[in-house]
């Protein structure tokens, strides 16, 4: 009897209570959205707007205290007893707090102001000291209106977070690729169908990777126009559907001369250049087909040069000179993301490339094949089969792609090398490469180097 | 059990005063936003004059916080503003925030009369605050609700009906694209004429619109009017205009100048004298509109032999200036199309000279051959270049401009033994192409130019350009300061007939533009 006595008291005093409780949680609800809802809503460019860590110990004491004597600290939205602000208030004392503040993006107000406590920055889910404040008009009646324009003033020790906006989109507009080492212009583009997009460009390489010729060790340039395809639009310059390219060489001057002991290639005669890339596995239903690439390049000369046409020479000059190469590749794309450092591929390499020894003899008439009766057509070509393993990014802030690039030729060498790039916003970087041989004999191939170093700033412009 | 009963209902008591202290604390913070910020608060109003018999109706309304109840003034002189909230996340109805009274300049009754309405502008007041409202919301239901019902009836009745908005910021003004814009039309390409070139363009009354990405937008324009005559002058280069010589699909001007677009030469620098006439076609069928359509810009020049060496070493404010090579008795055309069939916009300049190697102004001593002279000509120069423009925002104020392409020049050398002027033999020295690419950027604020520089990269030769407004009189007379910059060749040794680094400086006049 008593316990039922007791639990009907209970009752009484409890369901109002409960009652009351709920209502008042509804009413917080409501009072909380509205609160929040009453400015014009810019959530879509929280990342981008102002955003900086005051860490200045003692500022940071001033704030504090401001909100101390105003009794304006909250956590969970409920006032604190003496004694968790004392405990906290160690924290400050201590300069282990951080106040992260952020501006509002169409004005100069603050719109976030929070106390953390050091160890919390750079967590993913950083847990404040007490609740933030949403409301810079709220902070400025609690710390006072000087307090608040020093704040924004930033006249103090502090960390900018503010992020950068930077996107990399692909333009199809027009696309101004400046990069000495591999140039693109494309500058005309139509659709025909759909999303799809043909890209009309005009292009060069200088020397060829692929073959071991880096650029700036060769005097031969490539340029010519170049088609790509899009079956749909896609903001990857490397998800085309296929692209084509044809040119010619032409002889380049070399900044930079080499080694002298290495007898540098001469370009023997006109070339034809063609290459044609695509995704041919793209129709097989299957996620690791769809990524993997596959090329054809191509360097042919069609018209050796003639005596007269390599100037005036008064005593004999023996020379070396590439009139064809072949590259093969196969390479799979985006197999696995790197620690967000870029998605991993990797490519496979086939390069055959011939290598003539002529000479200028003033006394004969004609250029002289020194090998002529020695080597047939194939035996002058010499095998490269060279595996790439690397990461690409091509979005955010900072887009790069680094290859090491290891490959063994029948001729009885090999190279290692890094080619790497790396672009800022999608507009300013660098393009590098650097090899070094193994097992060379420079005697039987004194056109070849030991290392090899090529770079190329870059500017892209692209809408 | 009995223990955790009573811990229950401890918490029960205990949680209601906090909640309730949370509750507070937002009216509080709600009604000082309210009333404290002036930029940001997305809320709507219906002002309605006293007399309106809504408002009469609802007559007294209670206030809180010991405030006498508030009645409406049946005045036309008072008018109410009725501030709420109508549209946001988690909102779903009309939310009423607060009542303002706005009254007229000069109608404050005699407890005001010393008030804050004595400088003659109306007085404004909260007079229902938010805690009010939110009370009148539990307390009497049937007076906020018929506030509300008011309020959306506006919209019903009349769908195009607009609230008064209290946002004091202009989100319309200030939308920013990621990557700037670039014109779909030739605003580009006129901007950047009107800017940097020293001859005329016509203006569009109206700015052109423009996109960024995909897509197409259109604008109706038309030309505006201009000064009679125009006219840039420099120490360079001179060039004039009428409107007479304004004709119906275009325009044209006349050139004097000394300056050498292609070969590696400052102003006075080639030994030649040129002068010529400028036409502007526009080929489209508006042709009051250069903005839409193709425009044929066409320089026609002659050059005539001239020793300008001796000028340019003796000229103040040419410093290492020379002029080695000479260009000879030439032609010269110079065009501009802005976008043919979709291309890019296309430049070309050729000029092509006679063979003449006589009386050369400039000559070195040879070092093989003693008593032995030569000296260099140039008779072709080319250049064909697509030009790629962007700015930075839809203000135009950065605009950017590349140009890529290549160049052509050849290079003769002529041998003059002992004391004769006419060469006894000549030979090619250079035949050369080489890539060029050229960046301009123009610092243009609310389409006033300020400053224009461009960097060029031609046969390892950097050549700079920069002009920089001094002053503007009234009347249109503007005055600039300009100059041009040679580097040395970089990554290769300077030629005899190069110039080594060198700088020209210039005050520009310019009228009419």
């Amino acid at each position: 009897m008593r316990k039922a006595i007791k639990f009907l008291l209970a009752l009484l005093v409890f369901v109002p209570a409960l009652k009351a409780q709920n209502t008042t949680g509804n009413e917080l609800a409501d009072l909380k959205t509205l609160y929040q809802s009453l400015e014009y809503n810019t959530m879509a460019f929280d990342d981008l707007k102002q955003k900086w860590m005051i860490d200045d110990p003692t500022f940071i004491r001033e704030i504090f205290n401001r909100f101390v004597v105003r009794n304006a600290l909250r956590l969970n939205g409920r006032t604190l007893k003496p004694d968790v602000i004392k405990e906290k208030v160690k924290l400050v004392q201590e300069g282990d707090v951080t106040i992260e503040v952020r501006k509002r993006y169409y004005d100069d107000e603050l719109e976030l102001f929070a106390f953390y406590p050091s160890g919390e920055i750079g967590k993913e889910n950083p847990q404040p000291l007490f609740d933030p404040i949403y409301d810079g008009f709220l902070l400025k009646e609690v710390i006072g209106d000087k307090s608040y324009d020093k704040i924004k003033e930033i006249t103090y020790f502090y960390k900018e977070t503010t992020k950068e906006q930077s996107y990399t989109k692909l333009g199809y507009n027009f696309d101004v690729n400046l990069n000495a080492l591999r140039p693109e212009v494309m500058f005309w583009n139509t659709t025909s169908e759909g999303s799809n997009k043909y890209l009309l460009s005009v292009w060069g390489q200088w020397g060829s990777d692929k073959a071991f010729w880096p650029g700036w060790y060769s005097n031969e340039y490539f340029v010519g126009t170049r088609l790509t395809y899009f079956k749909s639009l896609s903001n990857d310059p490397e998800k085309f559907t296929y692209r084509l390219s044809v040119g010619a060489g032409v002889p380049s001057n070399r900044p930079y001369k080499g080694e002298a002991d290495v007898k540098q290639l001469w370009v023997a005669g006109q070339a034809v250049y063609a290459k044609i890339e695509g995704y041919p596995f793209a129709f097989i239903d299957s996620d690791f087909m769809r990524d993997v690439s596959f090329s054809l390049e191509a360097k042919v000369t069609i018209n050796d040069n003639q005596k007269a046409d390599f100037g005036k020479y008064t005593t004999p000059v023996d020379f070396y000179a590439n009139k064809f190469f072949f590259n093969w590749e196969l390479r799979k794309r985006n197999i696995m993301n790197v620690f967000d450092f870029g998605d991993l591929e990797v490519g496979l390499n086939l390069s055959s490339s011939d290598i003539n020894k002529l000479r200028l003899d003033p006394a004969s008439s004609s250029v002289i094949d020194l090998e002529k009766g020695k080597k047939n057509f194939m035996q002058k070509f010499n095998h490269v089969i060279s595996a790439e393993v690397g990461v690409r990014k091509s979005t955010g802030m900072i887009q790069h792609s680094i290859n090491l690039v290891s490959g063994y030729a029948t001729d009885g060498y090999g190279f290692i090398g890094l080619k790497g790039m790396g672009m800022v916003s999608g507009n300013f970087g660098l393009d590098v490469g650097i090899y070094s041989s193994f097992s060379l004999d420079k005697k039987k191939f004194p056109y070849r180097y030991d290392t090899y170093i090529v770079f190329s700033p870059i500017l892209r412009i692209n809408y | 059990m009995k223990r955790l009963l009573t811990l229950i209902m401890v918490a029960g008591f205990l949680l209601q005063p906090l909640m309730a202290q949370e509750a507070e604390d937002y009216i509080r913070n709600i009604d000082l936003k309210l009333r404290k910020d002036k930029k940001y608060l997305n809320l709507n109003f219906v002002d309605l004059t006293g007399t309106e018999p809504l408002l009469q109706k609802m007559n007294p309304v209670a206030r809180v916080d010991g405030k006498d109840p508030f009645i409406f003034k049946a005045n036309d002189n008072y008018t109410y503003r009725i501030v709420f909230l109508s549209n946001a996340i988690g909102i779903d109805s009309t939310v009423l925030l607060y009542i303002q009274e706005i009254i007229a300049a000069g109608a404050g009754d005699t407890a005001n009369i010393f008030g804050t309405n004595q400088a003659g502008g109306p007085t404004e007041s909260i007079v229902v605050s938010f805690k009010d409202m939110y009370t009148m919301m539990g307390s009497d239901y049937g007076k906020y609700f018929g506030m509300i019902d008011y309020i959306d009836k506006l919209i019903k009745i009349d769908p195009e009906f607009k609230y008064g908005t209290l946002l004091g910021i202009a989100p319309d003004d200030a939308i920013n694209t990621s990557l700037g814009i670039t014109s779909r039309d030739n605003t580009d390409y006129l901007n950047y004429m009107r800017a940097n070139s020293i001859h005329w363009y016509p203006k569009v009354a109206q700015k052109s619109s423009t996109k960024k990405g995909r897509g197409q937008t259109g604008g109706t324009e038309s030309a505006s009017s201009s000064a009679d005559f125009r006219i840039d002058a420099g120490f360079s280069s001179i060039s004039f205009s009428h409107k007479v010589m304004d004709f119906s699909i275009g325009a044209a001007g006349l050139e004097l100048t000394m300056e050498e677009p292609v070969l590696h030469a400052l102003p006075f620098g080639n030994n030649t004298f040129g002068f010529g006439f400028r036409t502007l076609f526009n080929l489209s069928k508006d042709v009051k509109n250069p903005n839409g359509g193709m425009v044929l810009d066409a320089r026609f020049l002659g050059r005539v032999k001239m020793n300008t060496n001796d000028v340019i070493k003796n000229l103040p404010f040419a410093l290492e200036a020379q002029s080695n090579f000479h260009v000879g008795t030439s032609a010269a055309v110079d065009l501009h199309v802005t976008r043919p069939f979709g291309l890019p916009f296309l430049n070309a300049y050729v000029a092509v000279g006679g063979r003449g190697f006589s009386d050369p102004y400039v000559t070195f001593t040879d070092k093989k051959v003693p008593n032995q002279r030569h000296a260099y000509f140039s008779f072709k120069q080319a250049e064909a270049t697509m030009s790629f423009y962007w700015n930075t925002n839809d203000k135009l104020s950065s605009r950017f401009r590349v140009d890529v392409g290549v160049g052509y020049y050849d290079m003769l050398k002529a041998y003059y033994p002992g004391t004769r002027t006419t060469a006894t033999k000549t030979e090619v020295i250079e035949n050369k192409i080489s890539p060029v690419v050229t960046l301009h950027y123009t610092f243009a604020p609310d389409q006033n130019d300020i400053f224009g520089v461009k960097v060029r990269v031609f046969d390892a030769v950097v050549k700079a350009e920069g002009w920089l407004k001094l002053l503007e009189l009234d009347g249109g007379h503007t005055f600039r300061f300009s100059g041009t910059v040679f580097s040395d060749p970089l990554g290769r040794k300077i030629r005899e007939w190069e110039n080594p680094g060198s700088v020209f400086f210039q005050i520009r006049y310019r009228y009419g533009f």
